[in-house]
C-alpha cells in the first residue's frame, strides 16, 4: 500500500517542482524585461544589472534549494528576498516614489536573506535574539521611519539633530553590527557535518552586513556634508553590485549542496556489499566518527565503535519500500542538518538493504550447497547401505542355499541328502523374503499403483507397534512421485524409529492434504530421545522434505512421546 | 587337514561347514569374528584357515589383517580368502609374497565343491590358489594393455590356468591334454613373456608367483 500512495505523491511534487520552475522564469523574464526597459529610459545600467543579477541569482539560488524537503522554507524566504530586491528598479519606473518604495523594499529583502543565512542549513534560529534583531530589522523601515516622519516631518536627511533621526542612524548601523554578532555565533555553534553550508551563508551575510554599514556610514557623512552626494550615489550602486554578488554565494551553496548530495550517493553506494564499510561511508557523511549502526537482519552484526557520547539521537534506516533495514545511533549534532542526514539515511538504506541481500544471498547458496552435498552424501550412504544389506543378507543366504545344495549332491543317495536339499529349500525362502524386503526398502512397489493413501496403511502393517492410521481413502489429487516417495521415507523412517527405540505401546500415522500442502504426521506415546543429529535418518529426511520446498518438524518428550511431521507442498 | 572358517554370515559358515565335512575336510570351528582367532589357534593349531574378508567390526578388511597375523604368529598355516568380491586389492599384500599357502577365492566356489577342496588342499600344502575369475580378468587386463599379443589363445589359457595355481597335472586335466604338451606350453608362455624361475613343476609355487607377478605389474618386468 505504502509503494503504491507514494507515487502519486511523487508526481505530485514533480509537477509542483515544473510549476516552479515555469514561474521562475517567467519571472526571471519579467524582471529582464523592466530592466531593460528602464535601461532604455535612461537609467543607470550598472543598477538595472546588479538588481537584475541580484533578482536572478536569487531566484535560481531559491529553485535549486526548493528541491530538498527541508530548504523549502528557505527557498521560499530567497524568493521573497528576490520579489524585494525586484523593486530597486521602482525609480526608474515611478520617480519619488519609486525611490522610497526602492528604499524600504531593499531593507525588507535584509529580512528574509537574514533568516535564512542565520538557520541554514536547518530550520531553526540558533537564538531567540536573532529573531528578534531579525524582526526590529523588518520593522525599523515601517515602524521607526513612520515615527521619525510624524515627529520630524518628512525628510530624507536622516542626520538631523532630533533624537529619532540620530536613534535611527545609530540603529542603522547597530543592526548590521549585531547581525554579525549574530553570524560569529553561528559560525561557532555550527556542529562538523553543517560547517561548509554556514561558512558559506557567513560569508555571504558578513559582505551584506558591511556593505550597508559602508552605506549608512556614506549617507550620513554625505549629510554632515563632508562628502559629495554623488559619493553617496557610487556608494548606492557599489552597494548594490556587492549585494549581487553576494548573493552569487547563495547560489553556488545551492550548487555545492547538490554536489555534495551527489558524491554522498557515490560514497555510500560505491563501497559494495560490506556492511563495515557502509558503516564507515555514513560516518565520514555525516561527519560522526562516533554514528554506530545496529543490522536489522538475522546474522548481520557490527562490532562497536568508540563509545557513545552522551546526547545522542537515534534513526531508522529504511528501504524506500519500508523495509526497516538497520537503525543508526549518532551524536545529536548530525540533526543540524536535517537533509543531509535524510539523504544519509536514505541512501545508506539502499547500500545497507544491498548488503542484506547480498549476505542473504550468499548465506542462502551456502545452505543449498550443503543441503545438495549432504542429499548427494545421502544418497551414496542409502547406496552403501543396500549394498551391505544385499551382501550381508540375500548373497549369504543363497551362497548358504549353494553350499547346501553341494552338499545334497555330495552325499548323492547317502542318508541326509533329502534332509540338506529341504533344508536348502528353507534358506531359499529366507532369501526370497529378504530380497522382498529389500526391494521395498528402495522403493515401496505399491506407492506407484496406490498411492500413499493405499501404500501408508500397508507400511502400517509391517510395524511391530500398534499403529492407528488416520488416512484418507483417496485424495482428490494424485501427488507428484518425488512428493509421495519422500512423505512415504518419512512414515517409514519415523515409525521403524518409533518401534525400534521408543518402547512405544502405540503410533498415530496420520495423513492431510489441504490448501496445496499434503502433511504426514507419526505419533507415538513413546518416551522421547528423537533428535536431529548430523548424517542421522532425521537429518536426511529433513533434507530430503527442504529440497521439495518442504518442513521437517520433530518434537520429542519423555512425556509426551515424540511427533514427526512433514508438509511437503502439492499442486491442488 | 584341519580346517578353521571364520565368517559373520552364521548361516553362510554353518552351510560351509556342513559342505565341507560332507566332503570329508574336518572343520575344527566356524567362528563369526578375528577376536576368537588367537585362541583358537594356540589350542587347536590347524592346518588352514578360510577368512572371509569383510569381517566385524568395520566391515572393510578385517580378514586381511587377521589373515597377516596369522601368517606372522603360525607362518605354515594356509590361509584362504573367501570373498563376494572380485577384488583383490586387500588380499594382495598376501598374496603377491614369496611365500605361498594362499588362497583368494570368491564364495561362489562353495557350488564346485571338488574345486574348492582341491583348492583348499593346494593351499595348504605351501601351493597358490587364484579364482579363475580374478585370474581370468589378470590375463584380460594384460591383454588390453597388448603384453600378450604373442600368445596363442591356448598358451594364455594356459597362463590364465598357470595364475590360477593350478599344477602341470591340473592345466592338462582341465584342457584335456597330455603333460607333456602342457610343458610345452608352459615353456612357449615363459620364453615370450620371459618369466624367471624355474618351469619344473616342483617349483610349482615359484612359477605361479612369478606368473602372477608378472599379471599383476603393469610395465614388462626384467628378466634378471
Amino acid at each position: 500500500m505504502t509503494t503504491v500512495s507514494a507515487r502519486p505523491v511523487r508526481r505530485q511534487a514533480r509537477s509542483a517542482r515544473t510549476r516552479e520552475r515555469t514561474l521562475v522564469l517567467i519571472a526571471a523574464a519579467v524582471v529582464v524585461g523592466v530592466a531593460t526597459w528602464v535601461v532604455l529610459r535612461g537609467f543607470s545600467v550598472v543598477l538595472s544589472v546588479a538588481a537584475v543579477v541580484a533578482c536572478l541569482t536569487l531566484m535560481v539560488a531559491a529553485y535549486l534549494l526548493g528541491g530538498e524537503r527541508e530548504q523549502r522554507r528557505s527557498s521560499g524566504l530567497l524568493y521573497v528576498a528576490a520579489a524585494c530586491l525586484g523593486f530597486q528598479a521602482g525609480p526608474a519606473v515611478f520617480g519619488e516614489v519609486g525611490t522610497w518604495v526602492g528604499a524600504v523594499t531593499m531593507w525588507w529583502a535584509l529580512v528574509p536573506l537574514g533568516i535564512v543565512v542565520l538557520s541554514y542549513p536547518g530550520r531553526r534560529l540558533l537564538a531567540r535574539w536573532h529573531g528578534t534583531l531579525l524582526v526590529v530589522m523588518g520593522l525599523d523601515c515601517v515602524v521607526f521611519w513612520a515615527v521619525a516622519v510624524a515627529l520630524g516631518g518628512i525628510s530624507p536627511r536622516i542626520v538631523e539633530l532630533h533624537w529619532p533621526g540620530v536613534g535611527l542612524m545609530i540603529m542603522r548601523v547597530g543592526f548590521p553590527i549585531l547581525f554579525c554578532a549574530a553570524l560569529v555565533q553561528r559560525w561557532k555553534c555550527a556542529a562538523p557535518p553543517e560547517r561548509p553550508g554556514v561558512r558559506s551563508v557567513c560569508v555571504v551575510g558578513l559582505v551584506l552586513a558591511v556593505m550597508f554599514v559602508a552605506r549608512i556610514g556614506v549617507r550620513g557623512l554625505a549629510e554632515l556634508g563632508i562628502v559629495s552626494w554623488s559619493a553617496y550615489e557610487a556608494a548606492r550602486t557599489v552597494n548594490l553590485v556587492c549585494l549581487a554578488l553576494a548573493l552569487l554565494g547563495l547560489l553556488l551553496e545551492a550548487l555545492r549542496r547538490r554536489a555534495a548530495h551527489g558524491r554522498l550517493i557515490e560514497n555510500l553506494l560505491g563501497v559494495g556489499g560490506n556492511p563495515a564499510r557502509i558503516q564507515d561511508a555514513i560516518r565520514k557523511a555525516l561527519n560522526d566518527p562516533s554514528a554506530q549502526l545496529t543490522l536489522h537482519w538475522p546474522g548481520g552484526s557490527l562490532p562497536l565503535a568508540r563509545p557513545p557520547t552522551p546526547s545522542r539521537v537515534v534513526r531508522d534506516l529504511r528501504t524506500p519500500e519500508g523495509t526497516l533495514v538497520a537503525v543508526v545511533d549518532a551524536a545529536e549534532e548530525t540533526t543540524r542538518d536535517p537533509a543531509q542526514l535524510r539523504a544519509v539515511l536514505a541512501v545508506g538504506a539502499v547500500a545497507l538493504d544491498n548488503a542484506r541481500l547480498q549476505s542473504q544471498l550468499a548465506q542462502k547458496v551456502d545452505e543449498l550447497r550443503s543441503s545438495r552435498s549432504r542429499i548427494v552424501e545421502a544418497t551414496v550412504q542409502s547406496r552403501r547401505r543396500l549394498e551391505r544389506d544385499l551382501h550381508d543378507g540375500a548373497q549369504q543366504q543363497l551362497l548358504a542355499v549353494a553350499a547346501t545344495l553341494a552338499r545334497a549332491e555330495l552325499l548323492g543317495a547317502q542318508a541326509g541328502a533329502a534332509s540338506a536339499v529341504g533344508e536348502a529349500r528353507r534358506q531359499l525362502g529366507e532369501a526370497i523374503a529378504e530380497l522382498r524386503r529389500l526391494a521395498r526398502g528402495i522403493h515401496p512397489a505399491i506407492l506407484d499403483r496406490g498411492g500413499l493413501p493405499v501404500a501408508l496403511p500397508s507400511l502400517a502393517d509391517t510395524v511391530e507397534v500398534p499403529v492407528d492410521v488416520d488416512v484418507p481413502t483417496e485424495l482428490h489429487t494424485r501427488l507428484a512421485a518425488p512428493v509421495e516417495t519422500t512423505l512415504w521415507f518419512v512414515a517409514a523412517e519415523a515409525m521403524t524409529n518409533a518401534a525400534r527405540h521408543s518402547r512405544a505401546a502405540s503410533i498415530r500415522l496420520r495423513l492431510e492434504a489441504a490448501a496445496g500442502r499434503v502433511t504426514v504426521t507419526v505419533a507415538d506415546n513413546g518416551r522421547g530421545g528423537a533428535r536431529m543429529i548430523a548424517g542421522g535418518g532425521l537429518a536426511g529426511l529433513s533434507d530430503r522434505v527442504s529440497a521439495l520446498g518442504g518442513a521437517l518438524r520433530i518434537s520429542s518428550s519423555a512425556t509426551t512421546g515424540t511427533c514427526v511431521e512433514a508438509a511437503l507442498p502439492c499442486e491442488s | 587337514m584341519r580346517v578353521m572358517i571364520v565368517d559373520d554370515s552364521v548361516i553362510f559358515r554353518r552351510g560351509l561347514r556342513l559342505l565341507l565335512e560332507a566332503a570329508g575336510v574336518e572343520v575344527q570351528r566356524d567362528i563369526g569374528s578375528t577376536d576368537e582367532i588367537a585362541g583358537q589357534f594356540a589350542r587347536l593349531r590347524p592346518d588352514l584357515c578360510i577368512l572371509d574378508v569383510r569381517l566385524p567390526p568395520t566391515f572393510t578388511d578385517e580378514g586381511v589383517a587377521a589373515a597377516e597375523y596369522i601368517q606372522h604368529e603360525w607362518p605354515d598355516v594356509g590361509l584362504l580368502l573367501l570373498s563376494t568380491y572380485v577384488e583383490t586389492r586387500w588380499a594382495e599384500r598376501l598374496l603377491w609374497n614369496d611365500r605361498g599357502g594362499v588362497g583368494y577365492l570368491l564364495k561362489d566356489r562353495v557350488n564346485r565343491v571338488t574345486d574348492l577342496v582341491e583348492a583348499l588342499h593346494r593351499v595348504a600344502g605351501g601351493g597358490t590358489a587364484l579364482d579363475p575369475e580374478i585370474a581370468a580378468s589378470l590375463v584380460r587386463r594384460k591383454r588390453r594393455a597388448g603384453q600378450l599379443d604373442t600368445l596363442t589363445s591356448r598358451e594364455r589359457r594356459v597362463l590364465e590356468l598357470m595364475a590360477q595355481g593350478l599344477s602341470n597335472a591340473g592345466i592338462g586335466a582341465d584342457l584335456v591334454v597330455s603333460d607333456k604338451t602342457v610343458e610345452t606350453y608352459v615353456a612357449a608362455v615363459h620364453a615370450k613373456l620371459g618369466l624367471s624361475g624355474d618351469n619344473a613343476d616342483r617349483t610349482h609355487n615359484r612359477r605361479v608367483l612369478a606368473v602372477l607377478t608378472y599379471l599383476h605389474t603393469t610395465g614388462r618386468i626384467a628378466t634378471s
